[in-house]
């Protein structure tokens, strides 16, 4: 019996992983076509600007801070029976010269370095009164053109 | 009696315990199974996981390389079209750019690249703090015998990796030279009614307000109409966020805003724009098309402005020989087909929003002032406007880039034996003395009311020039002249402050005006006798002339307003069958086309590309090539008719043969010429994007 349950624990572990990555995929989806800055505000600003909400982020640095619970698909539709997941969003400037610095904030949001660290980390829990844990993490990079 | 219970259990006898084993094996076996199945489940998903953070690493290698190529320091060429042996040529300069680029990574580990004859290979470049990594290599085609791209495309292969898992993505870039802009230039650029854009602009300078100015085309048609359009763009400013001048119907909040102030999506394109109140006013019959019976005053029985019909019928134009004509092109009918938008492309501005509503705000004005009419990018997630553009967006327009001895050589005795007759003149330097018709003294520019200067010209009439070169000093008027083949401007390259050579506009102006005689007025007829400018430069005036070939200058350092500029006028025309890269290369000499009185005359097709150091143009004109205005000095390049001054911004009263109408449409077919030194272009051919390296 506790082998079986222990078989079915790693089942389960297993799907909640394929189920983070697809997560983390919609968000790098979602973000895929925007812009680098804002089409109507340019560098101005970092994160989103004033009176945008999900729906009308319209570039990429507005994804900074976002989380989602429920998760969100790559069209920004909140997947309702996936509420146990939650996605985080961060977006920081890295310099195209480093792509992997910038690990302790030593480039203030809003520097324009001509390329952004967009990181997806899902993040899961079994129930509503647990805390959520890290379940999957992915980074990738856009940059300006 | 026969006990069969003993009999039975004797002959079952160990059955249930062979079961028994049998079944717990078989347990065993799928409870091994079950626990094999649930590890390698959990076995996948993590080389899932793993795989996917190796494509992540690939796609961003692939991505920070299509922007190194933008950033890099390419090589320059002034060759103007970029074929496979020049590819050939240029190739271990590419290489060698893209090893000294990689050099100034900050992790040392990651500047040394690998270099071979037909390839380069970065290390291995961190994407984060944890394992991901993608390697960028950069090969020029051909990469097999067979392959079906020459040398003038290169090869990326970005392969990402993540612990054990690797994934490779690839794609073809093309070792290219356009100019990719419609209009570009260093001065505020001024778009009037009836010019329609097809292509990008470019505006980099900045502190120069506004950098772009765009008229509405619909107002002053009818007075029903010109209110609508002045309310509509009243909301825009209020209501609407972007310059583009329209309302996407799938932007709920502002679509219901329009519609409750009135305003709606007529023809159905999806936007709220200029357009659709102008289908609502002229579209009787509520077919969702103008023709030109729906477009024609009653009181006159005439279009009520033929010039606009016609330039938004023409939109869209073929852009070669043998290119299929759009549906709709010039049928007489205006509706969707034809694709109205006032900008056809994107806007690259210098200047930011902030800083121009600082530079308006004195005025009282906003942004959405400036520009009327709808801009249409060629991406739906592209902005309108670029705010901010910078050396990556809009080459180097530097005087300094332009090489124009190359269309010199082609012309004079350079070209061959020269000739005269008095009606041709082949291969010759034109002086004073070849004039046929004596001399003339008028004002420059030609009918308008803020001329800079007098000019005493000599006058040349009737002739045809074959391959000439026009001498310095020459200041002449060509009337009812044809030039065919090549003609060259020689002009003054060293422009001078006081014995310093002088890139400054300002100094310029100075030096036209400097006088060997006397001092310095407007209307002192200039001569060579007098004037310092006079015998320095070239103030041409090209009158009922046909220019079937390219027309080009020594390059200057400075612009100079009057002293080098050229006006064609009358029914000057351009029918270029010499050389289809270029029609004019005039860096730093400022140009007048089409009249200030009478813009239905002067209609022309400028091809190729038109580099000047300004241009206005006026008339009926189609530019199917690029406008490219080098010099600094001017206070904007004005497209359209804006009135009969050259301060005039918004002409309400409708001269003598209507507004004219100007199509400048970027055309990507078109070679650039030689001569224009300007660095090659990498670029994605997103087409080719796949997974894998072949």
């Amino acid at each position: 019996m506790e082998l079986s349950a222990a078989c079915t624990a790693q089942n389960s572990a297993g799907s909640k992983l394929t189920t983070a990555i697809l997560l983390a995929q919609n968000v790098q989806e979602a973000t895929a076509d925007l812009p680098f800055a804002d089409p109507l505000f340019g560098r101005s600003g970092f994160g989103p600007e004033a009176g945008e909400s999900l729906a009308t982020y319209n570039d990429v640095d507005d994804f900074d801070g976002l989380t989602c619970n429920p998760p969100i698909d790559s069209f920004r539709r909140s997947v309702a029976d996936l509420s146990q997941f939650t996605q985080v969003v961060s977006v920081i400037p890295v310099s195209a010269n480093q792509l992997s610095g910038n690990t302790t904030g030593s480039i203030a949001k809003g520097t324009y370095t001509g390329a952004l660290r967009v990181t997806a980390i899902v993040l899961y829990r079994t129930r509503l009164s647990e805390p959520a844990v890290e379940s999957y993490r992915t980074s990738w990079i856009r940059l300006d053109r | 009696m026969i006990d069969l219970t003993i009999q039975s259990r004797k002959g079952r006898c160990g059955f249930a315990a062979v079961l028994a084993i049998l079944f717990l094996g078989l347990i065993t076996a799928m409870t091994v199974a079950m626990y094999a199945l649930a590890t390698a489940n959990v076995q996948t998903t993590r080389n899932l996981a793993e795989t996917e953070k190796a494509r992540a690493a690939a796609e961003s290698g692939l991505r920070w390389m299509a922007w190194r190529f933008v950033h890099l320091n390419r090589p320059r060429t002034p060759v103007g079209s970029i074929d496979v042996s020049v590819a050939a040529v240029l190739w271990p300069s590419i290489r060698s750019a893209i090893q000294t680029d990689l050099a100034s990574m900050t992790t040392p580990g990651e500047r040394t690249a690998t270099v071979t004859t037909g390839s380069v290979t970065s290390a291995r470049i961190a994407v984060d703090d944890r394992p991901s990594r993608f390697v960028i290599r950069v090969s020029q085609h051909p990469l097999f015998a067979g392959d079906a791209l020459d040398q003038r495309f290169l090869h990326v292969t970005s392969t990402g990796t993540f612990g054990q898992s690797q994934r490779t993505l690839s794609m073809d870039f093309q070792i290219d030279k356009k100019v990719k802009f419609a209009i570009v230039g260093k001065v505020p650029i001024q778009l009037g009614r009836n010019t329609l854009v097809e292509g990008p602009i470019g505006m980099p300078t900045l502190g120069k307000y506004p950098p772009i100015l765009a008229l509405s085309d619909f107002r002053n048609l009818r007075p029903s109409l010109t209110s609508r359009i002045d309310a509509f763009n009243n909301f825009l400013k209020a209501h609407h966020k972007g310059y583009d001048g329209r309302v996407s119907v799938f932007n709920a909040a502002e679509s219901a805003a329009a519609q409750r102030a009135g305003f709606c999506d007529t023809n159905g394109d999806n936007f709220i724009d200029e357009q659709d109140l102008f289908l609502a006013e002229f579209d009787l019959n509520c077919d969702k098309r103008i023709t030109t019976q729906e477009f024609t005053n009653p009181s006159t029985g005439k279009l009520y402005d033929a010039n606009l019909f016609s330039a938004m019928d023409s939109l869209g134009a073929p852009m070669f020989a043998g290119d299929p004509q759009r549906m709709g092109y010039r049928d007489g009918l205006i509706d969707n087909s034809d694709g109205y938008a006032k900008v056809s492309g994107q806007e690259f501005l210098g200047t930011t929003v902030q800083a121009w509503n600082d530079n308006l705000a004195g005025q009282g004005k906003a942004i959405g002032d400036m520009m009327q009419g709808p801009v249409v990018p060629p991406d739906a997630n592209a902005s309108a406007v670029k705010f901010g553009a910078g050396s990556t967006d809009i080459f180097d327009l530097s005087p300094a880039n332009f090489d124009t001895s190359g269309f010199r050589a082609r012309t004079g005795p350079q070209n061959g034996a020269s000739a005269k007759t008095p009606s041709v003149i082949t291969n010759t330097v034109l002086a004073a003395l070849d004039a046929n018709g004596g001399t003339a003294s008028e004002r420059t520019p030609y009918g308008s009311t803020t001329y800079q200067a007098t000019y005493s010209r000599p006058v040349f009439r009737n002739i045809t020039f074959k391959n000439c070169r026009i001498s310095k000093g020459l200041n002449a008027l060509f009337d009812n002249c044809k030039f065919e083949g090549v003609t060259y401007v020689e002009l003054e390259a060293n422009i001078t402050s006081g014995s310093t050579t002088t890139t400054s506009a300002s100094a310029g102006m100075t030096w036209s005006k400097l006088m060997k005689t006397g001092s310095f007025n407007a209307s002192t007829a200039l001569t060579s006798g007098n004037s310092w400018g006079f015998a320095r430069g070239n103030n041409l005036r090209f009158n009922d002339c046909v220019i079937e070939g390219p027309i080009a200058s020594d390059v200057p350092s400075a612009y100079t307003h009057f002293a080098n500029s050229w006006e064609f006028t009358g029914a000057t025309r351009f029918d270029n069958k010499q050389d289809q890269t270029a029609t004019i290369i005039a860096p730093q000499t400022n140009i007048e086309m089409g009249s200030f009185t009478d813009p239905k005359d002067a209609p022309s097709t400028l091809v190729g590309v038109v580099v000047s150091g300004n241009i206005d143009i006026r008339g009926t004109s189609v530019i199917d090539g690029s406008i490219i205005v080098t010099g600094d000095g001017a206070g904007n390049t004005t497209l359209g008719w804006f009135g009969a001054s050259d301060s005039d911004t918004d002409p309400i009263a409708m001269p003598e043969g209507g507004y004219g109408r100007l199509n400048v449409r970027y055309n990507p077919t078109r070679a650039m010429p030689d001569g224009i030194n300007v660095p090659v272009d990498i670029l994605p051919l997103v087409n080719t994007y796949r997974e894998g390296a072949e």
